[in-house]
């Protein structure tokens, strides 16, 4: 979910911009560290960034009937690291917002927080905490898709509404407001989002060990 | 999306240089951002489409059709805030006048700033400003990273279509269930032939002497700083304009 372009006043854009610069920063002095030492791994991070995108663009059953499009974030955030998720995940959203008009230049910083910050980063925690305390890779996977999804969707109802407080009920009833308006998509679009990635990481798993030892280059987990 | 690149790849002011049409975008949407009088909002969408429209001859049906989903995110936004939480029985009920104002002075604001986005999209193609912010200094690695990435990315799409158009000739894509399968499948299939399109340019690469520094070839002219001069003037003028308006 997108904010679209100058939806936020001047001063939340700035605050959400300065509050994702130094993650974006980390993630990208810690891709060009990995170039350095490996200039075969560019190609490998352009793909990855390119999948994280076409990620986006698959159509997925959210509410009876209707479709949507998930973010990818627990998928990429498991398969490429969560600080890498986040630079590739700020290109992503700087091409949406000049291929597709989707979200902004003004407003790049909260959607890189919820959907290249938040998102990653608790998909990855749930990813690897529910793993480790004995959950199949199925399920860890699923509520890292799912949660991720949904954390995203939290953290971009709790932006508009600390933008936009209710005036009688103030931020949480504002909230309350965005999160109600937006839920009948979001939610359902998490669930299926979670069921996707299921499928995707048990076939990946089966068939594509090859590939998926190459990523654990720009993983980390190498 | 496609329709957006295609619009700025064949537009009137594609040869224009990025830098100015930047300025031009971002120094609206700063305006717009400043400024809280829906007058000034007024001025500055005016100017926005004025130039988009009759300067760079982008067709009102192609912008219209770029505006749609951005449209119906500040319908859904707005309508958010023209309602309040109340105790009342339906615990629902309409924001007072000055919250309403309020919320209808977000929607212009958003309106203006999204039209000076659509501005620069229709008009510049992506790689022409990834270029430019490469000569604003962006790191060479990164700024790599973006430029293969937006042409794998055309590849991987097409890849993703015929997948989904098979799909539907063999009604992969009937029900929830059978959906979320077949679009399980094809990213899992999407996967291994990007990172093999990854491999295949890598080694190409190699055989020309890779050395880590990609050379892209540009033809974008170079901003000329009179107009930039001219453009940051006419900001300047807007922004008095609005200012008086206020």
């Amino acid at each position: 979910m997108h904010i679209m372009e100058g939806f936020l006043p001047a001063s939340h854009a700035l605050f959400w911009g300065a509050a994702s610069a130094p993650f974006v920063v980390y993630g990208a002095r810690r891709i060009i560290t990995l170039v350095r030492e490996k200039p075969e791994t560019k190609m490998l991070m352009a793909a990855s960034g390119a999948y994280v995108f076409v990620l986006s663009a698959l159509k997925i059953p959210s509410v009876t009937g209707s479709c949507s499009h998930p973010t990818g974030t627990g998928l990429a955030a498991s398969l490429f690291g969560p600080t890498v998720t986040t630079v590739l995940g700020t290109i992503v959203l700087l091409f949406q917002a000049l291929l597709l008009a989707h979200g902004g230049l003004t407003t790049l910083g909260a959607n890189v927080f919820s959907m290249a910050i938040v998102g990653p980063f608790v998909a990855y925690g749930l990813f690897h905490g529910l793993q480790k305390v004995g959950a199949s890779a199925a399920l860890a996977i699923f509520f890292a898709a799912a949660l991720g999804g949904l954390a995203t969707y939290c953290v971009t109802a709790l932006q508009l509404a600390a933008a936009f407080p209710d005036p009688a009920t103030g931020v949480a009833g504002a909230a309350v407001k965005f999160l109600a308006v937006f839920a009948p998509t979001q939610v359902p679009l998490a669930i299926s989002e979670g069921l996707l990635t299921v499928v995707v990481f048990n076939l990946l798993q089966r068939y594509s060990r090859g590939e998926l030892s190459a990523l654990n280059i720009i993983s980390g987990k190498a | 999306m496609r329709d957006i690149d295609r619009i700025a790849q064949t537009g009137r002011w594609r040869g224009v240089a990025a830098g100015e049409k930047l300025l031009f975008s971002i120094g609206c949407m700063g305006l717009s951002l400043a400024f809280h009088g829906v007058a000034a909002q007024g001025v500055l969408l005016a100017t926005v489409l004025s130039v988009t429209f009759a300067g760079a001859r982008v067709r009102v049906g192609e912008f219209i059709g770029a505006a749609r989903v951005p449209a119906l995110f500040i319908l859904v936004g707005t309508l958010a805030q023209a309602v309040s939480l109340s105790t009342g029985p339906s615990y629902l009920a309409l924001a007072p006048p000055e919250a309403l104002a309020a919320a209808g002075f977000a929607a212009l604001r958003s309106a203006t700033c999204v039209s000076a986005l659509l501005f620069l999209a229709l008009t510049t193609p992506l790689t022409a400003i990834l270029h430019f912010l490469q000569r604003l200094g962006l790191n060479r690695d990164i700024s790599d990273i973006a430029l293969v990435m937006f042409r794998i990315i055309w590849l991987a799409l097409d890849c993703l279509q015929s997948g989904q158009r098979s799909l539907a000739g063999r009604l992969g894509d009937v029900g929830a269930r059978r959906r979320i399968r077949s679009g399980g499948l094809l990213l899992a299939a999407l996967l291994p032939r990007v990172l093999d399109r990854a491999g295949r340019l890598d080694r190409g690469l190699a055989a020309r002497g890779y050395d880590g520094q990609l050379v892209f070839l540009s033809t974008e002219a170079a901003a000329r700083p009179q107009r930039l001069g001219a453009i940051a003037a006419g900001l300047v003028l807007a922004g008095l304009v609005c200012g008086v308006l206020l």
